[in-house]
């Protein structure tokens, strides 16, 4: 029997985890199909304007983007870039409020099984643009399209990985 | 928290750009749907006439018909200094030119279905290396359905 007036640490991290529920793993899928399909959109209409405006080698490149299929893809881009980022952003401050009362939530095995699915993806997604590119080096064929098309995914993806990767190691600080 | 909520304004201001931006250069549905319209019933009605009118109309078709392709072909399509067009040029089957702005002219038949408008490019000038969207209109003997003659 313990002293009664004084209350374990062991207590309180059951007390913290008793707290976290399913709705929070719920939130946290949401909150990543979001991110999904918001760096999707955002890249792709990226990837539109570099066809528009810096067009390929061929004075007319052959882009998808062009013709009435081509307005129709870059609407659906839009449409999901305008619907998919207040849902991340709404999903993004939730879970950050939320973070900061249950700290727990940080352990939580959905969250973490999630953070390093989208570190693997971004990361192969660099690696095969670095790949690619290299190998165009290597043939002579980098444009400026393909350049500003490299630039545009490796940004994207770098971006999520560099965040997602600060937030593994501030999930493994000692007195996070 | 602080912290996130200027990672959200910065996300914010990023998003609202770009879809400003798209929506200025794609344009909004109703337009996009009022110049689609205009485009259809221009190359209905009134198709761009030739710019090196040859005397016999049916000389011109067999000419345009044969012709070679001038620049590089690619997926089908015969690339060319400010336009492309599907090559070889056949009325019995499926064809398109696309335009510097990326407008695309798909063959089409007639009111009466008797005849084709076939869409490809054609130097802006005899002394010009560029090439401009043209159309010719030719006879089809069985009919024409869905932008092609029928055989």
């Amino acid at each position: 029997m313990g002293n009664p007036g004084v209350v374990s640490s062991s207590e309180i991290k059951n007390v913290s985890q008793g707290s976290i529920s399913m709705w929070d793993s719920f939130q946290h899928i949401l909150l990543f199909i979001s991110l999904y399909v918001m760096a999707t959109s955002f890249a792709l209409l990226l990837h539109f304007f570099i066809d528009k405006y810096v067009p390929g080698t061929l004075t007319m490149s052959l882009s998808i983007y062009s013709g009435l299929y081509g307005i129709t893809l870059v609407r659906t881009e839009l449409a999901a870039l305008i619907v998919s980022f207040p849902l991340y952003t709404f999903f993004f401050l939730m879970i950050a409020k939320r973070t900061l009362t249950e700290p727990a939530i940080k352990s939580l095995k959905s969250r973490k099984f999630l953070i390093y699915l989208t570190l693997i993806v971004t990361f192969i997604t660099v690696l095969i643009n670095i790949i690619s590119i290299v190998l165009s080096l290597l043939n002579g064929n980098v444009s400026l399209n393909f350049l500003l098309h490299f630039i545009d995914t490796v940004t994207i993806s770098g971006i999520i990985f560099g965040y997602y990767l600060y937030q593994v190691r501030e999930d493994r600080r000692p007195n996070a | 928290m602080r912290k996130y909520y200027i990672f959200i304004g910065v996300l914010s201001c990023l998003v609202i750009a770009l879809v400003g931006v798209t929506f200025h250069v794609v344009g909004s549905p109703l337009a996009q749907q009022q110049k689609a319209q205009d485009q259809a019933a221009e190359s209905d009605f009134t198709p761009t006439p030739t710019p090196s009118p040859l005397p016999n109309p049916l000389e011109a078709g067999d000419q345009i018909l044969n012709a070679s392709c001038a620049g590089e072909l690619k997926n089908g399509m015969c690339v060319l200094s400010g336009c492309m067009y599907t090559y070889p040029i056949n009325i019995y089957s499926k064809g398109k030119a696309v335009d510097v702005d990326g407008n695309s002219f798909v063959n089409e038949c007639n009111q009466t279905g008797e005849q084709i408008y076939v869409n490809f490019c054609s130097k802006r000038s005899e002394q010009s290396s560029d090439y401009v969207h043209d159309a010719h209109i030719f006879d089809c003997p069985k009919g024409c359905k869905n932008g092609v003659c029928l055989q």
